[in-house]
């Protein structure tokens, strides 16, 4: 059965989803099942999901190969130019996958469901023992093992990596110089980087997050960008030259025009492949689509966009070639419902365009985001798509909602997509309209976590606080998981290189190095300051002095792992596609990583919020508070990994946790974050901006669990860490109210401008009626005036419950109610259990 | 509060109610984002000890007046640390087989020791006294959330009147925050402590079992006049009533039952009535209680797609002109 034919039968998302989609979104819903357009639209979500169904993703070698060949033959050029050059090359040569049905041309990788190599990112490290493959390498082999089924290498494009790109990159990739960089000129860094645990840091690794300036190329095109780079070149050339650096900008004008012409023809070579198939072509209808879409590429992204057909594609070419040119994931579009939606209209009002194709046509778009992915293979990007974020909703420079007629079109769209990607946001503020957070929230009900709720309320204070304007805080966006930065589509010249990961820090190790006095536990050396033997503290206070000195140090490392990062990268690895596509960096002649931008943060995402709140709760209360312990047998116990400690253990369980709305707890919670964002913000990034703090830790909460002793929370050794702002598993959960309360208390959101993550389960019953709805809607409200940020629901399906029967520590907080009744999942019997997921899925 | 806790008297009686000075009062959880209990978003109190043993019912931890043990088998590391403590030897521990363990309920006196040094949490007291001053600081903790979606406070239990002065502090606290108050009582309980409330109570949630007395107390324990009686005064009050019907198979369900019922409403002019379909929910606490249930194998009326014996209860009631609230 060929992967079509499979497509074909798969049922309709609505049909496979119990959940009763009759809210009124979809009695006002543009397409219905029965158009012809949803049938499209359906069969392209079939062929979406095959990837899921196999389990598995093809790693392709022809990017690595052209880019390795490009670098090859330019040694001695500009770095800049043998990057665009190399970028260029790939657009020339890179196969181009047909897409049946779509109305859309030009892909991330070379086939569907590929993944295509970054090699100049690939992450080596020289040690004594000579030359170590890195993280990325090992996993290469580690999927070809079958360790991991979720990838798949074939023998061929194996002995290509083995003989041809690995051979050349291997001293010459990013993490290659960053090693050698960091080990010769900071070896006490270098030293606290491998021994301390503080961190999960691949060295090396793309450029990830960013939100670039879409929108002038929309209006003027390529075409018009390279006449201003042409401009800008005559000037310098034509002037008195008067300092190395307009010598520095000629050469990165020129390899923006390099790649900006490179594009261009990636686009031709889509017209062409389009016009190739109308010959082959039987159904004149699609004939017809085909010539259409091949006159699109034609003009797009060369020339302005002028309908909605002709900005989609245009919009889809720069946000795919992104991926392709430079990898990395979280590289996010912003406010698309503003920028986008003025093409929208004029299309409507001119009736170039009806409204069910113009829904068609976004949807189709949605689905490009998801045929492949982009994301470099990293264990704390499992289970997620390539995170480019769409942001809807919010307010204008003067506080007025912006909700339109796009921001519900593109929740209808992501109701029938209903697929990872795009990553979608709601910007929710005290005037948002009512219809639309119910409608938003209709949606989450439908499952699959999305959208995720993001505040105004919150995040625009805290970028006032980090220097950004008003007009331009009000018109921010979120990427990624979920930071924050300026979006240059709505404010002009308004770009933010906000190096939105500066590596999973983990928050607990520092608390640990104070309690061992500065000795990490787990292998034994003595990698912080002494900060003295915690029996010596008399107070709580002196024990939080001896964390700040661990927490200080910590920083401080991870700002020089990370000032290094970025100077190999304006050394070696221009960032020249992100360059063109940032209108600082373009026009300014100053590659992304050295300050091109307006606003240049650096921004740390920080891992195990739950735990340093419960462990300065519980050190707080049992030593100090109520003296029922001694610095000594704590140690001892935490040493011996609980064992023959378990009525200590106990009692630390028991001590007052974060996500109980426990005032003693969150305020601890609130005090230890708060001595991490101070060190932190201390810092200035050598771009000319700050450094900020985000609490976000996707999966590495795991692998840093991994790496920590056990800790006076109760958690034992290697355990993991709590995910992201979640309560921790030992947090018996009062309901959703109380976590939303801590959350609020705890988190200082005027530091938290680089995100927070926020996941919260409802069963599916109590927001199934209109009534439960707005319940829901209220809380949201409520949470969002209270002062929260953000917060991702998911309404636990059955599947979520069979996941709870079999981890049931992972589900502490779901609970079953009715009225007058009220229980913890996971402590019901299976056969009662199993009552409640028949209930989920309309069986009972 | 500690020593008191390992006296098995310690749950407090109604007449110790009356007498004391402080107002204590026993419960055995506190749950917010509740959203079938009254409007908006609630926070439900549930309060400890019934007078009624209702056959069906869903929280049988709920039943006694005292704090007591509850047993989580998929929990216990069998490292026999209860046995060592209890002083009744009411634990027994038979590692050969599957569920080994057993506690004698005639022989335990709900000391607690053994929940206190359960290492795994697999014993866990069920039941704590609280202060009405900390239990009205949990009440006010959601103050924003109430305010926004219309809720309030939601007293439960157990029978939340048969602790008559801590509910009545409760209500009338709350009340006077300006927090709208809920009671759910099954009504068995002296009329003066029901209208001593009313003031305070923004809805009452009454409910309505079965209109003959004798099944009534084969199935519950006790008669139904009292119930009755006080909803026939209840009704002249003026007070905001919403009857609750609890459906339960081989009870009530039959539409002989249910028109009488019905018919008992409309005499009291009481006009809104809602419906608690039977559910198998409350097993797995039976079985942590260590007791009978005798619900066993009735079925599920609680479904997805509304069981038929919802729709004809609901068709009883509508046809007698009343409203059915979700």
């Amino acid at each position: 059965m060929s992967i079509i034919d499979r497509a074909e039968r798969q049922p309709m998302w609505w049909e496979r989803t119990q959940v009763p989609w009759n809210g009124r979104l979809f009695e006002t819903a543009i397409l219905h099942p029965d158009d012809a357009a949803q049938m499209r639209i359906q069969k392209l979500r079939g062929l979406c999901t095959q990837r899921y169904d196999n389990g598995r993703r093809r790693i392709s070698m022809q990017r690595a190969r052209i880019v390795t060949d490009s670098y090859k033959t330019t040694a001695g050029e500009h770095p800049a130019i043998r990057r665009a050059k190399a970028i260029t090359s790939v657009f020339e040569r890179i196969d181009i996958p047909s897409a049946p049905y779509q109305l859309f041309l030009g892909s991330p990788s070379s086939a569907l469901h590929t993944l295509e190599i970054h090699p100049e990112f690939l992450n080596f490290v020289e040690d004594e023992e000579g030359v170590q493959d890195g993280r990325h390498d090992l996993r290469l082999r580690v999927f070809r093992g079958g360790e991991m089924d979720k990838y798949v290498l074939n023998d061929e494009d194996l002995h290509v990596y083995e003989t041809e790109v690995l051979p050349y990159w291997r001293n010459r990739s990013s993490g290659a110089y960053i090693g050698r960089e960091l080990k010769n000129n900071y070896p006490d860094a270098w030293f606290y980087m491998t021994h301390a645990d503080a961190y999960a840091y691949k060295l090396g690794g793309p450029l990830y997050h960013t939100i670039q300036d879409y929108r002038t190329i929309l209006e003027i095109g390529l075409a018009g960008i390279i006449e201003r780079l042409e401009a800008h070149i005559r000037e310098i050339v034509n002037s008195k030259i008067s300092s190395l650096k307009q010598i520095e900008r000629v050469n990165l004008y020129q390899s923006s025009i390099i790649v900006a012409k490179g594009l261009i023809s990636y686009a031709l070579r889509c017209s062409k492949q389009a016009e190739d198939e109308v010959e082959k072509e039987q159904d004149p209808e699609r004939a017809a689509e085909l010539l259409e879409m091949a006159r699109i590429c034609r003009k797009v992204p060369e020339q302005p966009a002028s309908s909605w057909h002709e900005a989609l594609q245009s919009l889809h070419f720069l946000h795919m070639a992104t991926g392709l040119a430079e990898g990395g994931n979280a590289h996010s579009v912003g406010r698309f419902d503003q920028y986008m939606y003025p093409f929208l209209e004029r299309d409507l009002k001119e009736r170039n365009v009806e409204l069910k194709r113009a829904q068609e046509l976004l949807e189709c778009f949605f689905l490009k985001w998801n045929e492949s992915q982009t994301a470099p293979i990293v264990r704390s990007m499992d289970g997620v798509g390539n995170n480019d974020k769409l942001t809807i909703g919010g307010v204008d420079s003067n506080g007025n909602d912006v909700t339109n007629m796009l921001s519900y079109m593109v929740l209808e769209g992501h109701a029938h997509v209903h697929l990872t990607d795009p990553n979608i946001s709601v910007r929710l503020h005290k005037n948002t309209p009512d219809d639309f957070l119910k409608k938003t929230l209709e949606v989450i009900r439908l499952g699959g976590g999305l959208p995720i709720l993001i505040s105004d309320e919150a995040i625009i204070p805290a970028l006032i606080a980090n220097g950004v304007s008003l007009d331009e805080a009000r018109n921010y966006a979120d990427l990624g998981c979920q930071e924050n930065i300026t979006d240059p589509n709505c404010c002009t010249d308004s770009d933010t290189h906000g190096h939105n990961n500066a590596g999973w820090f983990n928050l607990v190790k520092p608390i640990e190095l104070a309690i061992h006095n500065g000795i990490n536990p787990v292998n034994g050396v003595q990698v912080g300051p002494k900060t003295g033997h915690p029996a010596d503290f008399k107070t709580f206070a002196d024990f939080s002095g001896a964390v700040k000195k661990q927490y200080e140090l910590a920083v401080r490392t991870n700002v020089i792992l990370n000032d290094v990062v970025e100077y190999v990268y304006a050394r070696h690895f221009p960032c020249v596609f992100h360059n063109l596509m940032h209108a600082g960096p373009r026009e300014k002649g100053i590659t992304i990583n050295a300050g091109g931008c307006k606003y240049n943060w650096t921004g740390s995402l920080a891992v195990g919020t739950a735990n340093i709140g419960d462990i300065m709760s519980a050190i707080d209360s049992l030593v100090y508070e109520k003296k029922e312990c001694s610095w000594d047998t704590l140690i001892r116990a935490l040493k011996n990994d609980w064992q023959g400690y378990e009525e200590l253990r106990s009692r630390c369980i028991g001590a007052p946790k974060y996500g109980t709305d426990d005032d003693w707890a969150d305020k601890h919670l609130r005090d230890v974050l708060n001595i991490f964002f101070r060190a932190y913000e201390s810092y200035p990034t050598p771009r000319g901006g700050r450094f900020v703090c985000g609490l976000i830790s996707m999966a590495s909460y795991i692998d840093l669990g991994k790496a920590t002793g056990a800790t006076p929370d109760g958690r034992k050794k290697g355990d993991p860490l709590a995910d992201s702002i979640a309560p921790s598993v030992f947090a018996r959960s009062k309901g959703l109210i109380s976590a939303h309360r801590s959350a609020t208390k705890a988190i200082d959101t005027i530091h938290t401008v680089n995100g927070i993550t926020f996941n919260q389960r409802l069963t599916l019953s109590s927001v199934l009626s209109e009534r439960g709805l707005n319940k829901w809607a209220d809380l949201v409200r409520a949470y969002v005036e209270t002062g929260g940020q953000s917060v991702q629901y998911s309404v636990a399906d059955s599947e979520t419950l069979v996941d709870a029967q079999k981890h049931p520590e992972r589900y502490s907080d779901l609970i079953v109610r009715v009225g007058g009744y009220s229980a913890h999942f996971v402590e019901l019997d299976k056969e009662i259990q199993d009552t409640i997921i028949m209930r989920t899925t309309g069986e009972l | 509060m500690k020593g008191l806790d390992r006296t098995p008297a310690m749950g407090i009686s109604r007449k110790q109610q009356r007498s004391q000075s402080s107002t204590d009062g026993i419960i055995f959880n506190i749950q917010g984002y509740a959203v079938d209990d009254g409007p908006g978003i609630r926070k439900l109190i549930f309060l400890k000890g019934c007078q009624l043993r209702c056959a069906w019912c869903s929280n049988p931890e709920s039943q006694k007046f005292t704090p007591e043990v509850e047993f989580f088998p998929q929990k216990c590391i069998r490292c026999g640390c209860c046995l060592e403590v209890c002083p009744e030897e009411a634990i027994n521990i038979d590692l050969s087989v599957g569920d080994g363990f057993k506690i004698n309920r005639r022989l335990c006196n709900d000391c607690l020791l053994c929940a206190e040094q359960c290492p795994s949490g697999a014993l866990r007291k069920i039941g704590h006294v609280i202060t009405l001053d900390e239990l009205m600081r949990e009440v006010e903790k959601d103050r924003s959330y109430y305010r926004k979606s219309g809720g309030g406070v939601t007293l439960s239990g157990g029978e939340p009147l048969a602790q008559p002065r801590f509910a009545l502090e409760i209500l009338k606290q709350s009340y006077e925050r300006n927090i709208h108050t809920t009671i759910e009582t099954a009504g068995y309980v002296p009329w003066p402590d029901l209208k001593a409330v009313l003031p305070y109570t923004d809805l009452i949630i009454y409910d309505v079992k079965h209109c003959e007395e004798n099944t009534h107390r084969r199935m519950t324990g006790k008669s139904n006049n009292r119930i009755k009686q006080n909803l026939y005064r209840l009704s002249k009050t003026g007070q905001e009533v919403l009857v609750r019907v609890p459906l339960i198979p081989a009870f009530n369900t039959d539409p002989k039952t249910l028109t009488e019922i019905a018919k008992l409403l409309i005499t009291n002019n009481l006009k809104q009535v809602s419906f608690l379909p039977f559910h198998q929910f409350g097993k797995s606490k039976y079985i942590r209680l260590s007791r009978e249930y005798p619900y066993e194998h009735h079925p599920n009326l609680l479904t997805f797609q509304e069981s038929q014996t919802v729709i004809e209860a609901k068709r009883i009631f509508a046809s007698f002109g009343m409203t059915i609230r979700e």
